[in-house]
């Protein structure tokens, strides 16, 4: 009975969000952005058809950089709206946990981006006509996408959490979400491994987006790989959920 | 009914606190190593390509020393050819899964061996010397395995030998765990390490066989004597070649050397053609017991005949014909899955003879070479016949015949009943069953699994069916014209290296090219390649007949030129213009329906999307105007 709750509240909490991110406009900009600057990035930086290659990897080294941006942009009015109208307060007395609340506020974000994600499928319809592409490698590439987004998100839900200014907690996510992908860059590390033991490199770079994104690429899912982004996104909603208790005590 | 809900947060509000937080990140972290620790990956690629196979994850574990894999690999990005960019970075993917397999004893390291720097001097220290591209750089594209003292190297990595990728990586590896030269041991019939001249000292005598000579290049070359009795602890590969005539002690040896592990080369000829003269049977003999324990059945009074395979001949009669009996074998003769064989083009046969696999036999049969369909076995003594008698009495069996194989498995004894009796001797000294039984580590059946690869054919090791050598100005040059030697080599490599390396198997590529693109571009070219030699042609006659009239002008300079032949000129050097403009543009459509297709698809990706989700934002804002109005 507990959980059939709980899965009403969160959906009636991710239905609220998701038609208010449909309701304004803002959505819609962000989607076309999104896709406007994929298929740059893809066809005129990365030359994928000058490559002559049939398979998704220009397009999907692109991803966690577009994220950086586009992700704590989504997610910076999660809380901070709320924070600044005092609707906080509202919604946190309805008879619903702060946890339920945050998941679906969540939930929806990230529904939010797998929509614009799903938008970039004419790359996929392209890249089939051109060539033989292997399926499974896109596969897993969205799904290291989707997953990689999750992660982008949670640390924008938590910053969002943190200030009534959504400017800040964009600001704050960025740099977050920045030190993620730095960690796995791969000049960055190697620039590690010149001075750092080999230890500190190896930890360092396993906290990066980049090096768990890589494989799925490439087409290896690794179980180490999906529990990476799930435990960031755990750890990061928990935080969330901490933030918002002592807001309001 | 109501159901009273505690406000919000407060039934975990004791857990979510700092210490709370620290707690989820304790046990999530926990679970992230606990997971480190599990192999569970899917790799979902087509040909598996980032999976490594149980022979290179074998090697890697059982690592001696520390290695390094050294990448030297030059990354200005600009004038890199965009094919050598997608396999270097492939390269590097399928590196960094050496390193996860290493278990830290495996590093791989890069370097970008730019002009003038160290990376180029170290390099130049490992033999690499990279390739010059058009535009006057310098490409390096190499690696170097290094483990303590040793090293090994790949000078130019070849992306198309992409499919031998993760064996000549592996075999690097393993090559510098080892300081030792491995050794090959060669027992011969036919005079491969070069035939001493009567009377004449040993040095002056004709040179060994080509095969012999590059053999020695990585291995020690050892001869034994078809006399021989035994077969010394260090040998790590042994040839049989044309096998005439060895003792039952050496085919005693050569059994137990099989069992110990070790891998052997036969190469069992029904018909050596390059036999010297005189010798009363060009058959090889004597390996009846050891095919037997081998479950190999070999008819060696008989050689195939393959009409699709012939080799064109000069006759006995001077007249070129098409022998059956001599097979040109081509790619599709080869097992492409098979790393001997993986990247052979042509061998040629000359009168070989079928393996079978014994009904009975335990062990594994991989073929190597096969003939055609159209092919059936014939006595040797019809190769004195010529193509035309042959034709007449020929009748295909329908089914191909392996004229080469990969044996595997543990191997019995050929000599159950162990070492064979010295027949010098005579009768049986007292008591000698027993130590023919359990004394001198007599072995019945293998250790371990061992490698036989028997090939139907010996004379395809001589010189003349594989390389031609020209004196040029002074200078031997050879030129190969076969892969022959390349089969000898690459057998030779893979069965000296261990076991695990004899597993793997050619992979699959990464290549994957547009082939709409390619399609377009064979249709254009077709399409324009006409139009474009006529336009080459006209070109050639215009400027052909202007030259012509430049001439007369000169050899007419004091005349002067009629207006009629002012006027051809200037129509000749206008239609030259013409020409020269149109052939432009047929050179510009070669690419244009390309360019055309590339534009369109980045169109679709960048923009299209765009203007449909615009389209729809709009829609959805209009409705909710119109909406609220009402």
């Amino acid at each position: 009975m507990k959980s059939e709750a709980i899965l009403t509240h969160v959906s009636a909490i991710f239905k609220r969000e998701i038609k208010a991110y449909f309701g304004s406009p803002v959505a819609y900009v962000f989607i076309a952005v999104f896709l406007l600057l994929m298929g740059f990035f893809t066809f005129h930086i990365s030359h994928f058809f000058e490559m002559g290659q049939a398979d998704l990897r220009a397009f999907f080294e692109w991803h966690p950089w577009l994220y950086l941006f586009l992700v704590p942009a989504a997610a910076m009015r999660l809380w901070a709206e709320e924070l600044r109208m005092g609707t906080i307060e509202l919604v946190l007395t309805f008879p619903i946990t702060t946890g339920e609340v945050i998941i679906g506020k969540f939930l929806a974000a990230w529904a939010f981006i797998g929509i614009a994600l799903a938008l970039t499928f004419p790359m996929v319809l392209t890249v089939t006509y051109l060539g033989d592409p292997d399926p499974g490698p896109i596969i897993t590439g969205y799904i290291g996408s989707f997953l990689m987004a999750g992660a982008f998100l949670g640390v924008g839900s938590m910053t969002s959490a943190v200030t009534r200014s959504q400017v800040i907690s964009f600001i704050l996510a960025v740099l977050i979400c920045l030190f993620f992908i730095l960690a796995g860059f791969p000049p960055v590390t190697a620039m590690m491994a010149d001075w750092a033991p080999r230890w500190l490199t190896a930890v360092v770079s396993g906290l990066g987006f980049l090096s768990h994104f890589v494989s799925m690429q490439r087409g290896v899912l690794d179980l180490r790989d999906i529990l990476y982004f799930g435990s960031v996104i755990c750890f990061t909603l928990f935080a969330n959920g901490i933030i918002l208790q002592y807001k309001r005590a | 009914m109501t159901t009273h809900h505690p406000p919000a947060g407060q039934a975990g509000k004791s857990f979510l606190s700092i210490g709370g937080l620290l707690l989820v990140l304790i046990i999530l972290v926990l679970v992230n190593v606990i997971a480190s620790r599990v192999n569970a990956r899917w790799d979902v690629t087509e040909g598996k390509l980032y999976s490594l196979s149980d022979g290179t994850r074998e090697i890697l574990s059982n690592l001696s020393y520390d290695t390094a894999i050294k990448v030297f690999y030059t990354r200005d990005e600009t004038h890199t050819p965009v094919h050598i960019k997608t396999y270097a970075r492939r390269l590097m993917d399928f590196l960094s899964e050496y390193e996860r397999h290493g278990e830290g004893k495996l590093t791989i390291e890069h370097y970008d061996p730019e002009p003038d720097s160290e990376a180029e001097d170290q390099a130049a220290a490992y033999g690499i010397s990279g390739i010059d591209l058009p535009t006057g750089e310098r490409l390096y594209f190499g690696l170097a395995a290094v483990a303590a003292d040793q090293e090994a190297v790949i000078p130019m990595i070849d992306p198309t030998r992409e499919e031998q990728l993760e064996y000549d990586i592996t075999r690097i590896i393993a090559r510098v765990q080892s300081a030792e030269k491995p050794t090959i041991g060669i027992i011969s019939a036919l005079p491969v390490f070069g035939m001493p001249m009567m009377g004449m000292p040993q040095e002056g005598g004709p040179e060994p066989w080509m095969f012999v000579t590059e053999l020695r290049k990585n291995h020690e070359v050892r001869e034994i004597s078809p006399g021989a009795d035994s077969i010394d602890e260090s040998v790590d590969l042994l040839m049989l070649i044309h096998p005439k005539g060895l003792s039952p002690a050496l085919q005693y040896a050569v059994d137990q050397y099989l069992l110990r592990g070790g891998n052997l080369m036969v190469f069992a000829d029904p018909f050596s053609v390059s036999e010297p003269p005189r010798s009363p049977s060009k058959a090889s003999d004597g390996l009846a017991a050891l095919f037997k324990a081998w479950g190999v059945e070999m008819d060696l009074g008989k050689a195939v005949v393959d009409f699709d395979f012939a080799t064109r001949l000069r006759g006995q009669d001077n007249q070129v014909e098409t022998n059956p009996f001599w097979l040109s074998m081509d790619a599709d003769a080869l097992n492409r899955d098979n790393i001997i064989t993986a990247q052979l083009e042509s061998l040629l046969l000359p009168a070989a003879g079928a393996v079978l696999k014994a009904p009975d036999s335990p062990y594994t049969f991989e073929t190597l070479v096969r003939s055609s369909p159209n092919a059936a076995m014939s006595d040797t003594m019809m190769l004195q016949l010529g193509a035309e008698d042959l034709r007449r009495d020929f009748k295909a069996a329908g089914t191909p015949f392996d004229l080469a194989v990969q044996i595997t498995g543990t191997f019995k004894s050929a000599f159950p009943e162990g070492p064979p009796r010295d027949p010098e001797s005579g009768t049986d000294k007292p008591g000698s069953d027993e130590p023919r039984n359990t004394g001198n580590g007599h072995l019945e059946e293998g250790q371990g699994p061992a490698v036989v690869v028997l090939v139907g054919d010996a004379d395809l090791l001589f010189d003349n069916y594989y390389v031609s050598h020209q004196n040029f100005l002074g200078f031997k040059i050879s030129r190969m014209f076969n892969d022959n030697l390349n089969f000898v080599l690459n057998s030779g490599e893979m069965l000296i290296g261990s076991q695990a390396l004899i597993g793997i198997r050619s992979r699959g590529t990464f290549e994957r090219p547009f082939t709409r693109v390619e399609a377009l571009e064979k249709a254009a070219q077709a399409r324009w390649l006409v139009r474009e030699q006529e336009l080459m042609r006209r070109i050639d006659d215009t400027n052909r007949k202007l030259e012509q009239l430049e001439q007369q002008k000169e050899a007419a300079q004091q005349l002067i030129l009629s207006e009629a032949q002012e006027a051809e000129i200037r129509a000749f050097q206008e239609e030259r213009r013409r020409i020269n403009k149109e052939l432009k543009t047929v050179r510009r459509n070669l690419r244009a329906d390309i360019e055309r297709l590339g534009n369109t698809v980045k169109f679709i990706n960048t923009f299209l999307m765009v203007f449909v989700v615009a389209a729809a934002g709009m829609i959805y804002g209009l409705r909710q105007r119109l909406k609220s109005r009402r």
